[in-house]
């Protein structure tokens, strides 16, 4: 048995490590267990000629199809949306697209506002100064000023290149009246604590060799290292031990099926809302108001193409976004739906994207082949829109009756189905970004396939309240029935915006880390 | 792979990838050679499942046994994945296209005049969140 922690983490994303970084600049021992390893950059092959080949075997974002040794199964047959994850040290943030948005004030408020779902126990004026703290460790690339947000500090590096694609999007809005502004990323555009600045090397989703984007096996887990965590790799949680009502800990599995028990004063779940809800489900724990696993929010996403006859710079860039349009975020309900979405302008990439990638609709074989991959290589930009998903309790997390892990551990089964207002939004946005890529000179206009491979931000199944019989974690994530059980992942979101959610995330555990400090002294805690 | 398997390749590759357009045939490109083999040093778990599929087709007239193929989308994408991942990495294919890959390229700070103009265009819009 190891040495009790004064805070177990389990997870070792973005969540788990803002808050293992903070707690240990506190002082605190921290033990943070991950079922993962740590990414081989040596198979982040962009700038190598196989690197198309090779991205989706090394850098898949499905675990069912990846099946790496930190992964598990998740039936996802009644989901329309697969889950996307990463499960390994650095989590969603090695794979992810370096997008950094913050919710919008109106996020915070979507019950009083909008008369539907459920209003956050905190505002964004009180997220505020954690959104700018993030915003520095994970050295955000983005312009100050933009008018889609409340003024605050400026991002620590400026944005990335509006390029070709980018000042075609800024005319074309500027045209149309549209709101527009160079996109936010977690990309470095400059030399930042250690990372190199962006060579735009087109594989921000497959893992970005020079270190440009941040994750946080890069940003945070060697300095939380440095300051003395302990982080375990290979090492898959069973379930929570309980005693007295309190977490007394973690008893958890290596590699080799081996068990082990983690002691600790506080538990922090960083597991991501598909880990953490079947974490809580397998320990039967922290559920008095029945609503683990339950609120399951995933946001649909959608990309619309357009096709230019000039090169347009489509093959070659940052993978983040060149700008960011919030015009269609906030309700209108004229256009009849509730809420909005966030759309990304981005690149489009290489020459087996053009054959492969959803966002083309298709491939084009035989007599056509040569003329489809012409007419796309280079030749192409692309809105990727993302957009809000209601809360419904029937969207959930739960055991599956026959699934099991490696360990024999019952796998997670995901039950979504996207609701009317979603598919209404979705057609909606779709037709008006075929306007805007019309307005920018495009001649032609794909709508990306459909596909259940969207499932990238899984949000809600744990989630805040001020009341614990309708939430299962209090304003700053501390489970209502377990005092020392926190939840710093998206699970505690109640409602799910319609922005890339790393940033909230992140803001939002270093909030809960900073809290848990402040109140560790009266923490009551089964160590 | 052997030569009756490469044979194969080539000639079901050719047909998803004919010549045209100033560009050679996937089995110009070496769809069936080196190709092949690029494609099974990246994807080597692709080699069984592939091997399997180019023994059904074998023998057989080309157009037929891919329309066979298209009935069975596995055993078409695989196809497809070797088809177009040997064309699309052939280097005289690539500079044929005129695509350079993607070399390290610094991003530089492109908000000249021009884009600053752009921006006030958009502030002249005015705020566009709700408060709350």
């Amino acid at each position: 048995m190891s040495e009790p922690a004064d805070v177990l983490v389990v997870g070792a994303g973005p969540a788990g490590a803002v808050a293992a970084k903070r707690l240990t600049e506190a002082g605190l021992r921290v033990v943070c267990l991950e079922q993962g390893g740590w990414p081989d950059y040596a198979k982040a092959r962009a700038g190598h000629p196989d690197f198309e080949l090779t991205s989706s075997r090394d850098w898949d974002w499905n675990p069912n199809t990846r099946r790496a040794p930190g992964d598990y199964p998740v039936a996802d047959s009644t989901s329309d949306a697969a889950a996307l994850m990463w499960n390994g040290v650095g989590g969603g943030s090695v794979i992810y697209a370096g997008v950094w948005e913050r919710n919008l004030p109106s996020d915070f408020r979507v019950r009083t506002l909008d008369g539907i779902a459920d209003d956050w126990p905190l505002t964004y004026d009180e997220l505020l100064p954690y959104y700018e703290q993030v915003d520095r460790d994970f050295g955000v690339s983005g312009l100050d000023g933009d008018p889609a947000h409340p003024r605050g500090a400026p991002p620590p590096l400026p944005p990335v290149p509006l390029g070709t694609i980018g000042r075609l999007g800024a005319r074309a809005h500027n045209a149309l009246g549209w709101h527009w502004w160079p996109g936010p990323n977690a990309i470095a555009t400059r030399p930042y604590c250690k990372r190199t600045p962006c060579v735009q090397r087109t594989a921000c989703l497959w893992a970005c060799p020079d270190g440009a984007k941040a994750s946080v096996d890069r940003t945070h887990w060697p300095v939380a290292i440095e300051r003395g965590a302990r982080l375990v790799t290979g090492a898959r949680v069973r379930e929570l031990v309980l005693r007295d009502g309190l977490v007394e800990g973690a008893l958890w599995l290596d590699r080799d099926g081996r068990e082990h028990v983690q002691r600790a004063a506080v538990t922090v779940l960083a597991a991501n809302a598909v880990g953490t809800a079947r974490l809580l489900l397998l320990s039967d724990v922290a559920n008095s108001s029945g609503l683990v696993g339950r609120r399951l929010m995933i946001h649909p996403w959608e990309t619309v193409t357009g096709l230019f006859h000039e090169d347009v710079g489509g093959a070659q860039g940052p993978w983040g976004q060149l700008l960011h349009c919030l015009e269609f975020y906030e309700t209108d309900a004229a256009r009849g739906f509730a809420r909005g979405a966030k759309w990304g302008l981005m690149v489009t990439g290489g020459p087996l994207a053009t054959v492969f990638a959803p966002q083309f609709g298709g491939p084009v074989f035989g007599e056509g082949f040569h003329a489809a991959v012409r007419s796309r290589l280079g030749r192409s930009a692309m809105w990727g829109i993302v957009g809000e998903d209601l809360p419904h309790e029937e969207n959930r997390v739960v055991l599956d009756a026959e699934l099991s892990d490696e360990h024999g551990i019952p796998a997670p089964r995901i039950i979504h189905t996207a609701d009317a207002n979603s598919k209404r939004l979705m057609a909606f946005m779709v037709e008006r970004a075929r306007e805007s890529l019309a307005a920018m000179g495009a001649y032609e206009t794909i709508v990306g396939l459909p596909s259940r491979e969207i499932g990238w931000h899984l949000l809600g199944t744990a989630r805040m309240g001020e009341d614990p019989a309708g939430s299962v974690v209090d304003r700053f994530g501390r489970s209502h029935d377990v005092p020392n059980l926190w939840i710093v992942d998206g699970s505690t979101w109640p409602t799910s915006a319609a922005v890339n959610p790393t940033a909230t995330i992140a803001a939002l555990a270093l909030r809960s880390a900073e809290r848990l400090i402040a109140v560790r002294r009266d923490q009551e805690s089964a160590a | 792979m052997n030569e009756r398997r490469r044979e194969t390749a080539a000639a079901l590759a050719e047909l998803l990838v004919p010549a045209g357009s100033g560009m050679p045939s996937a089995r110009e490109a070496g769809a069936g050679e080196a190709g092949l083999d690029r494609v099974l040093v990246a994807l080597p778990g692709l080699a069984a499942p592939l091997g399997a599929l180019l023994d059904r087709a074998s023998g057989r007239d080309p157009a037929e046994a891919l329309a066979e193929l298209r009935d069975d989308a596995e055993a078409f994408s695989l196809l497809a994945l070797l088809a177009a991942g040997a064309y699309l990495t052939e280097p005289e294919v690539l500079e044929r296209l005129g695509y350079r890959g993607r070399p390290a390229t610094p991003v530089g700070d492109d908000l000249d005049d021009e884009a600053i103009e752009l921006l006030e265009a958009v502030l002249a819009r005015g705020a566009t969140y709700r408060p709350a």
